[in-house]
């Protein structure tokens, strides 16, 4: 894991790094932690190197952690975001960048256990893959690389988030045992979309980011609406955000 | 042959309701038109052996239909049968019509009789489609004023009565004197009168719709009345805060000068709970920010603990109206349980945010005590019997578009998620 800290005044940056490193022990992770003293710095080097989780101060001198969290989201939708700041009143651009949470300064040890609970939760649900053996060799795929797949004369045909196609020889109950993931559903006899791309059920099929769409069986629209729901609602509670 | 006018009188039933099919419309014209035929071929054969008047057996035709109809749709039954009847209505004042026009007045009608009605029904229907497809359909599509529909349909059977009733009995009886011509010209007055009811009935219902949107659209307006005066009153706060804080350096420099480190650390702890707390904005939407906002004092008046994360932009993919009064309706029923709950259990948290820019996620949760009166997923009211109207309306809004309600509860925690969902 790769963790930024982002923060004009060095005795903060230092504190925060003690704290961090304390949380890091206790969960038993294993991290590396740069320190930047303002965003533009911390943008040039999440260029090069993708961060994990960055800490982001809200008012660096001439700078504003939101702008640099707005540029940080053109090219990584993915980082998880922590706002350190001493009050709550940017809470609303927060939510536009998807910020996970914003520490309040002068903030306890406690805080900062609650929020590292909740970032190895993030991080436990991002891990889970599947291995397939396609012609290519073995091929370790995370779930949440999958877009859909399908199961057509004996052969299963993953479709990545990439944009590749994964061909696989196994019988689709195999396939769909081993993805036991409420974000996976199945949508008719051989076809399985993983709801975490969808953009929407129009009551006949999935809508994946992008327009494809992938059909639902009629029998199983009504599961599907309820499921696709649902889902949507579990990912809510994940991104709760303490007061 | 008679029967052959169900096929204009079902398109024209069919017209208003086109979102409300439960089958696709070209399954639901596979089953309707050899239903209809099916309908013609069994009156022909009925009439032929037992040699029944074809008037009466249009009741069970009629009824036969109307039960096809009202089944195929997904409106409430007040409203199907009230619009099946007033076609019915229509079409039997153009009957007595067509008798009269064609002058041959008992059974069986000869087939120029049956043909002019079988015309003058399409002619009809084609006359009235547009008002079917836009006027009817709006009318059907508003709940506001269910209790409307609870009498409507007594006009149309009350004018089928008045035309089975002017009906000629005895044949020849038209041709003498003017008799004739009166019938024809009755049953057209019949004709006009009805249609002029119905507009009559559609301009009452109409402005009953309005006034209920501006009942409600007043509602938000006092709350955005009431988010206004708390952001008045927050910025104040700032404002002496602004002017307090050049205090407070005067006073610490003081401290610093005499190098009194204890009175200051004291100074320091005391003004620290001096700095004011007034939100500036819960949501950048405006309209979500005045509901929100509104509930906020109304929370805090009631000492119920709120916390909203609303994100939501300014410009939604759904109308404002829908997501505010579904927000409101939530909020209000949370306020409720709240009350009734110990007061240090309280609590209320609203969340939102958009999905791919075409949906709306909500979700109020808030902790409760005592008992929630659930049936087959529907929950009572504690007041009176049946669902509680709030939740029924956000159901309603929501499943408008193919949204999604789901409320769960336990352990002393109630919540309701709801997803708004924009048409297009």
């Amino acid at each position: 894991m790769r963790i930024a800290i982002v923060d004009d005044i060095a005795s903060e940056r230092n504190m925060l790094k003690t704290e961090l490193d304390a949380q890091l022990a206790r969960l038993f992770l294993d991290a590396a932690i740069s320190s930047f003293c303002c965003g533009t710095d911390f943008l040039c080097a999440a260029e090069k190197e993708r961060f994990d989780l960055v800490f982001l101060d809200i008012y660096m001198g001439k700078e504003n952690g939101i702008d640099t969290a707005e540029r940080l989201r053109y090219f990584d939708p993915d980082c998880l975001l922590v706002f350190t700041t001493t009050s709550r009143d940017h809470a609303l651009e927060g939510f536009r960048v998807r910020a996970l949470h914003y520490l309040v300064k002068p903030y306890q040890t406690a805080d900062l256990a609650a929020l590292f609970d909740e970032i190895v939760k993030r991080f436990s649900i991002t891990d889970k893959y599947i291995e397939i053996n396609t012609t290519g060799g073995v091929h370790r795929l995370r779930f949440q690389d999958i877009l859909y797949a399908e199961h057509y004369k004996h052969q299963i045909y993953i479709y990545g988030a990439d944009g590749k196609k994964y061909v696989t020889r196994r019988t689709f109950r195999e396939f769909t045992d081993a993805l036991t993931d409420e974000r996976f559903f199945l949508c008719s006899r051989g076809v399985l979309v993983n709801m975490e791309h969808a953009e929407d059920f129009d009551g006949m099929d999935f809508i994946l980011k992008g327009g494809k769409k992938v059909p639902v069986s009629r029998s199983l629209a009504k599961a599907a609406h309820t499921a696709f729901g649902d889902y949507l609602f579990k990912d809510f509670k994940y991104s709760e955000r303490r007061n | 042959m008679e029967f052959m006018v169900f096929l204009p009188g079902m398109l024209l039933a069919y017209f208003p309701v086109k979102q409300y099919l439960r089958l696709r419309p070209a399954k639901l014209a596979a089953v309707t038109a050899p239903l209809i035929l099916l309908l013609c071929l069994a009156g022909e054969t009925v009439r032929r052996f037992f040699h029944i008047n074809i008037l009466w057996l249009f009741f069970p035709a009629a009824t036969v239909m109307g039960v096809f109809y009202v089944h195929t749709v997904k409106i409430t039954r007040w409203k199907s049968v009230s619009v099946f009847l007033s076609i019915c209505g229509v079409f039997s004042c153009l009957g007595n019509a067509a008798i009269g026009l064609s002058g041959e007045t008992t059974p069986p009608f000869p087939p120029r009789t049956t043909a002019l009605w079988f015309f003058m029904c399409c002619a009809l229907s084609a006359a009235a489609w547009h008002s079917a497809t836009h006027a009817a359909r709006q009318l059907l599509e508003d709940d506001a004023f269910a209790p409307t529909w609870y009498v409507f349909w007594i006009l149309p059977a009350v004018f089928i009565s008045l035309n089975l009733f002017i009906m000629p009995r005895n044949p020849g009886i038209l041709e003498q004197g003017r008799l004739r011509r009166i019938y024809i010209f009755i049953s057209l007055v019949f004709l006009v009168l009805l249609l002029l009811s119905y507009l009559f009935f559609y301009h009452m219902a109409s402005s009953l719709n309005r006034i209920d949107r501006l009942r409600l659209e007043n509602q938000f307006l006092s709350m955005q009345q009431a988010r206004y005066d708390s952001l008045l009153t927050t910025t104040r706060q700032i404002r002496q805060a602004r002017h307090d804080l050049r205090h407070h350096f005067h006073v610490l420099q003081g401290f610093a000068a005499q190098a009194s480190w204890d009175s200051l650390a004291a100074y320091l702890d005391e003004v620290q709970g001096s700095i004011p707390s007034g939100d500036l904005g819960l949501c950048e939407n405006t309209a979500v920010d005045n509901v929100a906002g509104y509930f906020s004092i109304r929370c805090k008046e009631c000492g119920i603990p709120v916390t909203f994360a609303l994100n939501l932009p300014l410009k939604l993919p759904v109308p404002e109206s829908d997501l505010c009064s579904v927000l409101s309706n939530l909020l209000e029923n949370a306020i409720e349980a709240g009350i009734k709950t110990a007061p240090e259990r309280r609590q209320i948290k609203v969340q939102a945010h958009l999905h791919s820019d075409h949906m709306v996620l909500l979700s109020v949760e808030n902790a409760y005590d005592g008992k929630i009166r659930e049936k087959n997923g529907v929950f009572l009211s504690s007041k009176r019997p049946g669902e509680g109207v709030g939740l029924q309306a956000v159901r309603h809004t929501a499943e408008k578009n193919g949204g999604y309600v789901r409320f769960h509860y336990g352990d002393g925690v109630f919540t309701a998620n709801v997803i708004l969902r924009s048409g297009d």
